[in-house]
């Protein structure tokens, strides 16, 4: 724990460093270890003060977590807005969270840390979860709030809107942007085995596929992706609509050969 | 910087389709698409549909979690809330 001390007392100013040093805002992976094991016995009762500081202001916590319920009206069309105890909607989850989770972390292990601890934290706050929150995105808030507060405090996400998107992609003729494609029933898209969906997402192109990974695979957000790949947020926005126009035809064109069409 | 219109028909809508399914469009615009979609079937099954084919891909194409992982995360998260979960 001594380690992570040190590092909040670089990152908080406490240690009169006029100079902060960027380097010092990311932390080694035994530093993450150790703040991930937040149940450790061994803190001195000033180490459990600064520890407080530290971790998840509860407050600020809430806050944030009430803004998700405020912002995030249930949406009938999504699978994850649920009603029903901690397990029944945070468990379905796992694959995302850990997904989540491993983006953030370095290690496997350390994802595997952080995701324990972000459960534990969703459940001590269960009872302040309001039914019809979009849980998966209320998860994430608490397990991003447990990691960037070992990194840096502040670290808001940026809030896109339409405006972001690309010029070029905005300026084509509506009719012809979102020309019907055709749809499959959805029992159709389901018999689509596992496989088959690699293959189809492998034909993308690249710079397309890549932004879906990004954001589907790996949980990151569209400014992450576009911090990761060196482009605007906006030509990542472009990249993702026309990723799934292309991923949807290559469907339908799948289902077509096969004579799935019902 | 370009703007939409602000009535929210068939185009802006489904040009924002993805990014709602994504969660990272602003609420105003997530509510803006998805009241639309209550009044527009056609919008609401192409929402539908973008969710399913995403999560379909997610399924297929994800790095799926190591069971051993899975089932050390449960153990010691049933032991720190002090019962077992409930699957």
């Amino acid at each position: 724990m001594t380690a992570l001390l040190e590092v909040h007392k670089l990152n908080s100013g406490i240690m009169n460093d006029a100079h902060p040093n960027p380097e010092r805002d990311l932390l080694e992976d035994s530093d993450l270890e150790s703040v991930l094991d937040v149940e450790s016995d061994d803190d001195s009762e000033a180490d459990e003060s600064l520890l407080a500081e530290l971790l998840p202001d509860d407050d600020v916590l809430d806050e944030e977590l009430q803004s998700i319920s405020d912002d995030e009206p249930a949406d009938k069309a999504t699978t994850y807005v649920n009603r029903g105890s901690f397990e029944e909607v945070v468990l379905p989850l796992f694959d995302r969270l850990y997904r989540h989770a491993r983006h953030r972390a370095h290690t496997v292990e350390q994802a595997e840390d952080l995701l324990q601890n972000a459960l534990v934290k969703a459940h001590e706050k269960w009872e302040s979860y309001e039914q019809g929150t979009y849980a998966l995105a209320w998860v994430k808030k608490i397990m991003d709030n447990i990691y960037l507060n070992t990194v840096t405090r502040g670290a808001a996400k940026r809030e896109v809107t339409s405006g972001d998107i690309d010029p070029d992609l905005l300026e084509m003729d509506g009719a012809s942007r979102n020309a019907p494609l055709g749809r499959p029933d959805l029992e159709v898209v389901e018999a689509i085995s596992h496989q088959e969906i690699v293959d189809l997402f492998n034909q993308l192109s690249d710079d397309r596929r890549e932004v879906l990974e990004r954001t589907l695979l790996r949980e990151m957000s569209y400014e992450e992706t576009a911090e990761d790949l060196d482009i605007p947020i906006g030509t990542v926005m472009s990249r993702l609509y026309r990723g799934r126009r292309d991923l949807q035809e290559l469907v339908l064109a799948h289902i077509g050969r096969k004579g799935m069409m019902s | 910087m370009t703007n939409l219109p602000h009535d929210c028909g068939c185009a802006s809508a489904r040009l924002r389709i993805g990014f709602v399914v994504d969660r990272e469009l602003n609420a105003q615009e997530c509510a803006e698409v998805r009241a639309h979609c209550e009044t527009c079937s056609e919008c609401a099954e192409e929402l539908k549909f973008v969710d399913r084919l995403s999560d379909k891909v997610r399924d297929a194409c994800g790095e799926c979690p190591p069971e051993d992982v899975k089932a050390r995360v449960f153990d010691a998260v049933a032991q720190k809330i002090g019962r077992p979960l409930q699957f």
